[in-house]
């Protein structure tokens, strides 16, 4: 092993490689080649991006276990991609409550949904809260976001609702009108009971569904369905392309994470809370009728309220949900 | 001025493309995972010319991808697709020379740490600290995985 006084094996070995270095192929015709698989990955890139930011909106909505996990233990993963979430850094237990505001142009909060992950983890429930609800200050829900910004359409919420937050999340609408361009549309269905059919939804299509404004003829408590329907068959429809199991496609998951998604507040323990959902049940929470106010705001859960808040605070939505089947959304 | 993509290629390109051959003993294999590594560096190119050496950052990419079969299509393109030809034995000479490299053959039954390890230190010269650098271990496993392989080539070769 002396430097010194080489043993025959490692010049042997230097030998080989010399003799070998003529294999090496021309640099030229490689270099072409990477240049197009480099516009290929681009292109990949591009869609994936894009359906990371759409899975991650959906990982506070929707079971995306795989994505969920990747993102929590963040790039480059070193451990199996469906190992268990154990070792992350602090287990979270009891109920959590996160707000989603989902905007379209990053000033108005076009979505504000609650969403409740009680403590035994069997479901997660979105309370979707009127865009035109009337909040303090004479001021609508909806520009709480552009007034003072996530942190403080949190506190609005808070103070109606005296839910204590452990993190808000704000999804850009542009990301998901990319995605569901990216997956070539979703299937929106109604359901038997509202005559049933099916219709091929696009990009186009995204902001007025999910700004709950989609199919409202009957109540706006429709258009919430539709919205929740819509995410749910996106997520379906990324899922069934790959999208959540492809290692070299949830690579880029960070980055798009970072662009399409911002989380303020505590969002390991969030992460972590929707791995440990990952099979979870998503239960619709929405009001059947809409009161409006004479200044054209929005009586938020009008009678309901309090008992509804109360439920969320103690962590006792079931009972609740089973006490006013109107409000689920199905 | 940080060093463009384009600029690393030009002058990178050769060496990495010896060292991918020198790793994979197969020219088609090492030209797979110089494709599949650029294409890579180029998606995070900011974080590659950020670094103290892009050059280093790079090959070790290249290593971990190597090494590392699990991760990424380089798996399912080329692990998948058939065992990489054994070595091209050139046609003139043969005989001579397939008894000359029987140590080259030898070598693709090595673990894949260790034959790394080897060219990193026979082929690319590297000190072991940067041998280290570049698996991603401590210098005490590089010393005693490249005196394993030596073990096991010399063993071969005394027994054939």
């Amino acid at each position: 092993m002396s430097p010194i006084d080489p043993s025959p094996i490692e010049e042997e070995l230097r030998a080989a490689f010399a003799r070998h270095e003529a294999e090496t192929p021309a640099a030229g015709p490689l270099r072409a080649k990477i240049d197009i698989a480099w516009v290929r990955a681009k292109r990949r890139r591009r869609a994936r991006r894009t359906a990371g930011v759409a899975a991650a909106l959906l990982v506070a909505t929707l079971p995306v276990p795989v994505l969920v996990e990747r993102w929590q233990h963040s790039a480059p993963v070193t451990s199996d991609l469906l190992g268990t979430t154990s070792n992350s850094l602090h287990t979270v237990a009891g109920p959590v409550d996160v707000l989603l505001l989902g905007s379209d142009d990053r000033t108005a909060a076009d979505t504000v949904t609650m969403v409740h992950v009680p403590a035994d983890r069997s479901r997660a429930y979105l309370v979707s809260l009127p865009g035109d609800g009337a909040v303090r200050d004479a001021a609508r829900l909806s520009t709480t976001l552009s007034t003072g910004g996530p942190k403080h359409t949190e506190r609005v919420v808070s103070d109606l609702t005296g839910v204590d937050f452990t993190a808000t999340v704000t999804v850009d609408f542009r990301a998901v009108r990319a995605v569901t361009e990216a997956v070539g549309g979703v299937q929106l269905c109604r359901p038997q009971s509202a005559g049933s059919g099916c219709r091929q939804v696009g990009p186009d299509d995204v902001t007025t569904i999910l700004r709950g404004r989609y199919g409202t003829k009957n109540s706006r408590n429709d258009g919430d369905r539709n919205a929740h329907r819509f995410l749910r068959s996106l997520a379906a429809k990324l899922v069934a392309d790959g999208a959540a199991t492809d290692p070299l496609r949830l690579d880029r998951f960070l980055d798009a994470a970072g662009s399409g998604i911002t989380i303020d507040g505590d969002a390991q323990a969030l992460l972590q809370v929707a791995g440990s959902t990952r099979s979870a049940e998503v239960v619709g929470i929405s009001a059947p009728s809409s009161h409006t106010l004479g200044d054209g705001r929005e009586q938020i859960y009008p009678g309901v309220g309090p008992g509804l808040y109360e439920a969320i605070r103690s962590d006792r939505l079931a009972e609740w949900v089973r006490a006013h089947p109107a409000y689920v959304l199905t | 001025m940080a060093v463009t993509y384009e600029e690393f290629a030009d002058s990178r390109l050769d060496a990495l493309l010896r060292y991918a051959v020198m790793l994979t003993g197969d020219p088609h294999t090492a030209q797979d995972l110089v494709q599949e590594t650029m294409v890579r560096v180029q998606l995070s190119w900011r974080r590659v010319a950020a670094s103290d050496s892009p050059d280093g950052y790079v090959r070790k990419i290249l290593t971990n991808q190597f090494i590392d079969l699990r991760r990424g299509s380089w798996l399912r393109r080329v692990l998948l697709r058939a065992e990489p030809d054994p070595i091209a034995a050139p046609s003139d000479h043969a005989q001579e020379s397939a008894e000359r490299d029987r140590i080259w053959g030898m070598l693709s039954r090595l673990p894949r740490r260790q034959r790394a390890a080897l060219v990193l230190r026979y082929y690319e010269d590297l000190p072991d600290q940067e041998i280290a650098d570049v698996l991603g271990c401590a210098v005490g496993t590089v010393r005693s995985s490249i005196s394993r392989a030596l073990a096991t080539l010399r063993a071969e070769l005394v027994e054939a």
